[in-house]
């Protein structure tokens, strides 16, 4: 009763209130007190204090930094329906949110955030339907598309060497995977699809899948399959086209009006595999294709796996994409397609320097004026001498290696062995011994002295030795070493190196001045002696597992260092750096994993020594430990590994006057907190004020029995300013 | 452990510890620009926040201050809001009036953890709601017209001017 008086009372004030009404804002009596005292008399005053505030009486600043909390999708517009002011504060949010990402763009102040299904809030809301309890399998390769609050993502090589058909979508709102429910002709399964978003519509063509197991022997294939897939209805439709392209994976694809045109590729033309340069376009509501007639003789060489973007209507933008081994491009062509006949202009590129390498295999997507790609962590300065004589591929694992390579890279084109057949399948003899697939990406085999090249090279030289030396039981042990105090490094790091270098001294194929080159700091060389002399009397094989963790913690320590040295505004470090530089196992036991560290001047030299070391390390304890690994993406715990890079490029002046393109600067060589470890082969979308990051595939792990990859969701944003 | 002395808008002394005090960086800076760091008489007079607001928010300082310091470093931050741990959650289990008061407060005194997790209070509960229940829940009037309402809809704010 005393209720319901209540209420009445306040609906009849809200009436009173509302004639009264001269601002936007309203403050009304509050609608719950706790004791359920009446607060009739303060329902009509404006000053109302105590337990009266108000969530409008907040001021706009404020009331604009709680949404910042949000989503900025659906929550972000239904707040922005709530009424007149809160719709011109979440205007203002979203201009100063675009404005933030554009700036952290340019000054690379942007930092990651992860999403990993695995690690969500396990609290079950009731209101959760049961499908987005499921967990989306990791993958690479698949296609990706950004459509209202959800990124759809299609298709893909799995971990064992399996294609996916399965359309997800991640609810960038409510942060969680669904699986839509889909009727109609359900495409074959495929990666490296190319999938766009037109008219409600996605459209989906091309790709290749693995061969399936069974029956054995299988072909593996290239699709010319193109399919719609409704958004409303949720419905596959399959269409059924003449004269279409030749089956293709790899190629890219852009929207431009009521056309799709596409370009590039890994093509089977008339039972041969090649890299195409060709341009086809897809009327996209009458579903036929044609080929558009090209000006001059200009065209960019044939390639796959490119990025491709819209300028505007008439306008589209290669840039990068793979012709083969050794073969990266990193040009970029305009298509202008304003008349009838297109035209190609070979765009020129500024600051190449601070471009991306590898943009074949890693993720890209243009915001704004703005491209924006991921890549592998461009090597700093003063290269490490110590890579440069890694050029050889070192050991027995090296000639293998290439032998293995030339079979790997006669399957991915199994044209040769190939008869006339449709153009969906191939009949291919796939030898049982190659079984499972070890898909062998061409790209892998770049330019000897690349940074990629550098570190297999250095990985595979030590990770033999590992081995060899973990089943001679002569790993050493420097855990207790006291004395190596000066020294900038203590332990197996420094005889992993000894090792590592005398394997490729053995192998005699590098030039007379590497002897000369090895370990440069004085410091390593002195403790070499040291090693060996105390090596003798070590009994190590229980104690390593306390090797692997010193390893881990000295890894770790060493990658903070580095990270912490290379960032540029760090206000926390101590003085004296060195104190915890010299002996991290003599400070072992505080697990100083987040002491800060200090910001001396002159340690750039050692920074690069480090930074080596520590890769060398991670990747070398990376294999040994690659089977027991889980599938999911590590916990945020760990270890941190090699991560990927941001790199930005200008558009801006892309169809101008003087149309170029230009390579942002990057800071601290593209390394953002939180960035994500190192994976190829993800997709990259733009969501409202960031970009969307979503799986891939460890690239060492291409040649295992099992690829690591991942199903994590990976958020770019400006850091939240504090009001 | 030496003591100081905060003093609400209402004329409320509250006796505390100087080092839970400094977890707000206004009182913090008061005191090392005034130099008053050892002063056992010292009150600071906080004319933003009345007494009941004040309790509560030495409350949760008191409760957080062995928090660590959050570092920015390079561990992956996961992206979500339900991280309110459960003693925050109970703590800010008030009416709406005593959380946006807590938000001001911290605001004024410069608290980012208190900051931090009544405004992801408040986000919950706008989070998943239509407009019309975020009015209901907050007690907002509707001052759009059916037509103006429609063409909010409409508009897509990120997308312009591209």
């Amino acid at each position: 009763m005393d209720n319901i008086a209540k209420v009445e009372h306040q609906e009849e004030c809200k009436e009173i209130c509302r004639g009264n009404e001269d601002e936007e804002y309203e403050a009304l009596p509050i609608v719950s007190k706790e004791d359920g005292s009446s607060m009739s008399n303060s329902n009509v005053d404006n000053n109302s204090i105590s337990s009266g505030y108000q969530l409008n009486a907040l001021p706009d600043e404020m009331l604009e930094f709680i949404l910042t909390y949000l989503p900025p999708y659906k929550d972000l517009k239904n707040c922005s329906l709530v009424c007149k002011r809160w719709r011109s504060i979440v205007k203002n949010l979203i201009r100063r949110s675009k404005i933030n990402l554009h700036k952290g763009l340019i000054d690379f102040r942007l930092r990651w955030e992860i999403f990993s299904p695995q690690s969500a809030g396990t609290e079950l809301r009731s209101c959760i339907p049961k499908t987005s309890m499921y967990v989306i399998a990791g993958r690479f390769s698949h296609s990706a598309v950004r459509y209202g609050n959800y990124m759809y993502v299609f298709g893909g090589g799995s971990s064992s060497d399996t294609t996916f058909n399965d359309l997800w979508r991640f609810d960038l709102s409510k942060m969680h995977w669904e699986r839509p429910f889909s009727m109609g002709t359900y495409p074959s399964p495929k990666g490296s699809a190319s999938m766009v978003c037109w008219q409600e519509q996605l459209i989906l063509f091309g790709g290749w899948r693995y061969p399936s197991l069974h029956p054995p022997h299988q072909p593996w294939c290239l699709f010319d399959e193109l399919h719609y897939y409704d958004l409303i209805k949720n419905r596959w439709t399959v269409a059924i086209t003449t004269h279409g392209p030749p089956p293709m994976a790899g190629h890219s694809a852009s929207v431009h009006g009521n056309i799709m045109v596409i370009f590039g590729g890994y093509q089977m033309v008339d039972g041969v595999n090649l890299n195409s340069n060709q341009v086809w376009c897809l009327d996209l509501h009458k579903q036929y294709w044609w080929r558009p007639r090209l000006a001059g003789n200009v065209a960019p060489p044939p390639r796959y796996c490119q990025i491709q973007l819209v300028l505007d209507e008439h306008h589209l933008l290669i840039v990068g994409g793979c012709g083969g081994p050794n073969s990266v491009f990193s040009d970029a062509w305009i298509l202008d397609m304003s008349s009838d006949l297109w035209l190609w202009k070979l765009v020129p590129v500024r600051n190449k320097k601070f471009a991306a390498s590898h943009m074949w295999c890693n993720p890209a997507c243009k915001i704004d004026s703005k491209l924006v790609v991921l890549g592998p962590t461009p090597n700093m300065p003063q290269d490490f001498q110590l890579m440069r004589q890694a050029r050889i591929p070192v050991g027995a694992a090296g000639v293998s290696n290439n032998r293995n390579r030339q079979l790997e890279r006669e399957r991915w084109i199994p044209g040769q062995a190939g008869n006339g057949q449709a153009a969906r399948g191939y009949a291919i003899r796939v030898p049982a011994h190659n079984r499972p697939i070890n898909f062998q990406l061409d790209g892998i085999n770049i330019p000897l002295d690349g940074p990629d090249e550098q570190y297999f090279a250095q990985r595979r030289a030590i990770l033999n030795n590992h081995q060899q030396n973990a089943s001679n039981n002569n790993f050493i042990n420097q855990h207790n070493n006291h004395n190596n105090n000066l020294q900038p490094r203590t332990g197996s790091l420094r005889n992993l190196h000894r090792i590592a270098l005398q394997h490729m001294e053995e192998k005699n194929h590098n030039k007379p001045s590497s002897s000369g080159a090895l370990p440069r700091p004085n410091g390593v060389t002195a403790g070499r002696t040291n090693s060996e002399s105390s090596c003798n009397g070590e009994e190590v094989e229980k104690k390593r597992d306390d090797t692997k963790n010193s390893d881990m913690e000295a890894a770790n320590r060493l990658q903070r260092n580095l990270s912490l040295r290379c960032r540029e505004n760090e206000p926390f470090l101590p003085k004296r750096f060195d104190e915890l530089y010299e002996d991290p196992f003599r400070m072992a036991a505080f697990n100083v994993q987040n002491r800060p560290r200090s910001l001396s001047k002159d340690h750039n030299e050692r920074i690069r020594r480090m930074e080596e070391k520590m890769n060398a390390l991670r990747n070398s304890r990376r294999n040994a430990v690659a089977e027991q690994k889980p599938l999911k993406e590590p916990s945020p715990k760990r270890v941190k590994r090699n991560v990927l890079s941001l790199f930005v490029c200008d558009l801006s002046n892309a169809l101008s006057e003087d149309p170029h393109l230009q390579w942002v600067e990057h800071k601290n060589y593209g390394i953002l907190p939180g960035a994500p470890e190192r994976l190829i082969l993800s997709t990259m979308v733009p969501g409202n004020g960031e970009l969307v990051l979503f799986g891939g595939v460890q690239k060492e792990t291409l040649f295992e029995m099992t690829h690591q990859v991942s199903n994590s969701v990976h958020f770019l944003s400006a850091p939240k300013d504090i009001v | 452990m030496p003591n100081i002395k905060l003093q609400s808008s209402d004329d409320e002394i509250f006796d505390t510890d100087v080092q839970i005090a400094k977890c707000s960086g206004t009182i913090k800076t008061m005191l090392e620009d005034c130099g008053m760091e050892d002063g056992d008489n010292a009150v600071v007079p906080l004319p933003n926040v009345n007494s009941a607001i004040l309790r509560k928010v030495l409350h949760w300082a008191n409760f957080h201050k062995d928090d660590p310091q959050p570092t920015e470093d390079d561990e992956n931050k996961e992206k979500r809001t339900d991280d309110i741990s459960s003693w925050d959650a109970d703590f800010l289990k008030v009416d709406q009036g005593t959380l946006f008061e807590l938000i001001l407060a911290a605001n004024y005194l410069d608290i980012k953890g208190l900051l931090d997790v009544t405004c992801k209070t408040v986000a919950n509960m706008i989070k998943g709601k239509t407009p019309e229940e975020i009015r209901k829940t907050f007690n907002i009037k509707n001052d759009f017209t059916a037509a103006e309402e429609e063409q909010v809809r409409k508009e897509n704010e990120w997308c312009e001017e591209k």
